[in-house]
Order: structure tokens, then C-alpha cells, then sequence
């Protein structure tokens, strides 16, 4: 448990030494995590092996340990045991970007990197990796669009008439909430917004993606739909 | 996208997250949504599918009775005999802002009681239409329209009657015209209604 005095501290800044620790203590993970994910078993092939072996490769590569033959093992083997544990979800690509932070942090403790995720993804991204996820996504973009508006209306106005054609979220953001945001930025970049994710609600995400547009609005007010489409690609 | 500097994001995203009523962020899917009480959002009221239609945020009962400083319990009588709990938040009452209810139904239905302090601009005679001079629909000047006007910036709760619809109409014609902090109230008249809320006949001496 983590004490009201800690949490505040925590709101501030976490240190990155302390990091592990403090994100354990936040998703409240327990019990003998060890035990638990060795009695997973990771081997079992399953349909989706093919698409993780080709979505790791190419997966948050600019960092040693995942581009590393044992960090793409360590990964495929933390992603196999979230999917053998929660046999009602499925493998969105996405997953592999989502699992990565985890893995970075615990990198000798598989088993803390799969219960994070375990605890990580009820909270924040409830939903998003059901088989049919399509009602889940179209509500989060639904509300997304809707903060744009209610924050900035003079940018929604304008991505939402470019010329007769519409820039809405399920053109850029579905990888933002899909990876929350860890398709997005790189891993140091990662570590700092999830630091702050962690101790909001599961609104905050809505929250940095609406930052994310007031910060970019000055560009996009110039940009055309194509533009658009051309920026976020990239 | 990556050189975006994240401290930014962050800082900026924890003052939306703090100025904005928690219920227009409201999620069907939300797994800790932390309002429960009877004025709040729930899950069984939401139409998806409309939902995606939808330009602007509803705000709940219960947000609305906390950011305009009134008790619950003083418009939403004797419901059910049970007394409500006002939701009094500190931090969010530090940080109030000035807020304006909008009732758009007609001025029949609106002299008939509404909500504490609010303006009425009926949804269908409230906008002249667009011309070729200018193309898109602009506030029909009236006593209400100037406090609509002066109001901008503020938070706007649009509060429809029998036909939500009419809010989210009227609201996306504001939103045209570049208001922010728009939001419609969640229900609106009928939810009011049929929690037997007690309306407050307006003040109509300005207009007359």
C-alpha cells in the first residue's frame, strides 16, 4: 500500500532508480509473482505466434535489450503468458509496444514485467484487447473527439471541415490508446508520462491525447487533410 | 511525433484532467469511474451508437450541482424522501469557474420553471440562418444572446428538452461559432423531470 504522503511525492516526480518499485507498489502487484509465471506455460504454440514474431522485430528496436536476440525471447515469452492467463483476450498489434516498458524495467524479472502488465491493462485499457474491440475503440475516439471540441474548438472546427473531408481520431489515435502512447514515444519518454499515468484515473490518457493536439494545433491550424494524414504516419 | 517534449504533455494533460467536470470524460468502458451517486452518469443511460454522433461532452446532474455551488437536494426535493449527498470538493470549488446554463426549449416551456440562473435561447429561433455573406448561422440578438455572448470562455451547459437531440444541435451551432467549455446536460429537462426536480420559475423582468 502506498501511504496519501507517498502518493503526493510519487505526483511529483518518481526517481528512476525507485521506478520498479514504486510502479509495482502502484499497480498493486503481489503475492509470489515468481511461482505464478512459472507454472504459465509459454511454450504452447498458438495462432497468433506468427504475428508477435513479426511485430517484435520490429518493435522499440533503437534499444539494445529488446533488439537483442534474448530481449525479443523475454518479450514473446511475457506477451504468450498474458494471452495463455487471459483467454477471453487476444493479440492486438500494439501489445508487443505496450509489453516493452514493462520488460525494460523488470528485464531480469519476467515475472513482474507480465504481472505489471496483467494489473496495467484492466485499468487503462480495459476492453481494447477483446476479440471485438470495435465498440470499446469508437467510444474512446467518440469522447476524444468531444474534449477536442469542448478544449479547442477553433482546431476541432477546423479538422473537422478540411475541405468537405473530416481528420477525426480513428485516422491518427488508435495507436495512442491502443499502446497508450508507447507507439508513440520513445522509452525514456514513456517512463515520465507513465510515471504520471499511474496515479490519475483512466481518463488521463484522453487528457495527453487532447495535450498532445493543443500542443501540435499551431502546425495543424496550416495543414491540410493531406498534411494531416502525412504527419501522423510518419 | 516522438520530439514532442513529453514534460509538456504531461503538465498540460493533469490541468485538463483538473478542469474538466469528471463526467464528460465519462466512459461506458471506464473501469473506475469514482461518481456513483443517483445524479451521476451510468452506464445503462448511454446509447453507443448515438454516442459517436455526438460533437460535445454531456455533463452529469451531479457535476453540474457541484461547479454551480448548488445543493442537490434543494431542486431535487423530496425524491424518494432520501437525502442527497452534495458533493462539496474542496479543490475543485478553489478552482471554480463561472458557468451559464443555456435552456434551449421554447420560452413556453422555459416560463414554465428551469434551472436556478439559467437563460433561455430557444434552440429554434435562437440563430439567424446563413447567408451568402455569411455562411454559417449566427445568434439572433437578444437579452440573452448578449449574456450568451459575454458569457463565452465561461462553462456553457446546454439543458434540452423532450428531444436531447435539440442540445447537441444547438450546441454544435455554438461550436461553430468557436465557443469552448460547451457541454449538455445529461438527460436534460426529462431526466429532470422524472427525478421530480423542483424548477424555479425565471426571472423575466430583464426581458420584459
Amino acid at each position: 500500500m502506498i501511504s496519501p504522503q507517498l502518493k503526493i511525492q510519487i505526483k511529483i516526480d518518481i526517481p528512476p532508480n525507485l521506478r520498479s518499485n514504486i510502479w509495482s507498489a502502484l499497480l498493486q502487484v503481489s503475492g509470489d509473482t515468481r511461482e505464478m509465471y512459472r507454472r504459465i506455460n509459454k511454450c504452447a504454440i498458438r495462432e497468433t505466434d506468427r504475428q508477435i514474431d513479426v511485430d517484435i522485430p520490429r518493435c522499440h528496436q533503437y534499444l539494445e535489450v529488446i533488439a537483442s536476440p534474448e530481449g525479443a525471447r523475454k518479450l514473446k515469452r511475457v506477451i504468450k503468458a498474458w494471452l495463455v492467463t487471459n483467454p477471453g483476450l487476444t493479440y492486438w498489434q500494439g501489445l508487443d509496444s505496450l509489453t516493452v516498458p514493462f520488460l525494460v524495467l523488470h528485464y531480469d524479472r519476467e515475472d513482474l514485467a507480465y504481472a505489471s502488465m496483467s494489473n496495467f491493462i484492466p485499468k487503462y485499457l480495459n476492453g481494447l484487447f477483446q476479440r471485438d474491440n470495435a465498440a470499446v475503440i469508437q467510444e474512446y475516439l467518440a469522447i476524444f473527439q468531444q474534449l477536442i471540441c469542448y478544449h479547442e474548438p477553433e482546431l476541432a472546427n477546423h479538422l473537422l471541415d478540411m475541405d468537405g473531408q473530416a481528420f477525426v481520431p480513428d485516422l491518427y489515435a488508435i495507436p495512442w490508446f491502443l499502446t497508450m502512447f508507447s507507439h508513440v514515444f520513445p522509452i525514456k519518454k514513456i517512463f515520465h508520462l507513465w510515471d504520471k499515468l499511474l496515479v490519475y484515473d483512466s481518463s488521463l490518457p484522453l487528457f495527453i491525447a487532447v495535450a498532445i493536439m493543443i500542443r501540435l494545433k499551431r502546425q495543424l491550424m496550416t495543414f491540410s487533410f493531406n498534411d494531416c494524414i502525412l504527419s501522423f504516419s510518419g | 511525433m516522438p520530439d514532442i517534449d513529453v514534460d509538456d504533455i504531461v503538465t498540460q494533460s493533469t490541468v485538463l484532467h483538473r478542469d474538466t467536470p469528471p463526467s464528460c470524460s465519462y466512459r461506458v468502458h471506464q473501469p473506475d469511474f469514482a461518481d456513483t451517486s443517483l445524479l451521476a452518469i451510468h452506464k445503462e443511460d448511454i446509447d453507443l451508437q448515438a454516442r459517436r454522433m455526438e460533437r460535445l461532452p454531456i455533463i452529469s446532474l451531479s457535476d453540474v450541482c457541484r461547479l454551480n455551488r448548488i445543493k442537490s437536494s434543494t431542486f431535487i426535493g423530496n425524491f424518494t424522501g432520501e437525502e442527497f449527498e452534495i458533493v462539496d470538493d474542496i479543490e475543485s470549488l478553489a478552482t471554480i469557474e463561472r458557468l451559464l446554463i443555456v435552456d434551449c426549449r421554447d420560452e413556453a416551456d422555459f416560463k414554465t420553471g428551469t434551472l436556478p440562473g439559467a437563460i433561455n435561447l430557444p434552440s429554434k429561433t435562437s440563430f439567424e440562418d446563413p447567408t451568402s455573406e455569411v455562411p454559417i448561422s449566427t445568434l439572433r440578438p437578444s437579452l440573452s444572446s448578449i449574456k450568451l455572448i459575454s458569457a463565452r470562455g465561461s462553462r456553457i451547459i446546454v439543458v434540452a428538452g423532450k428531444d436531447t437531440r435539440d442540445g447537441q444541435a444547438f450546441a454544435e451551432r455554438l461550436l461553430s461559432l468557436g465557443y469552448p467549455k460547451l457541454t449538455i446536460l445529461h438527460g436534460g429537462f426529462n431526466l429532470l423531470s422524472s427525478l421530480g426536480a423542483t424548477l424555479e420559475l425565471p426571472d423575466l423582468r430583464e426581458d420584459s
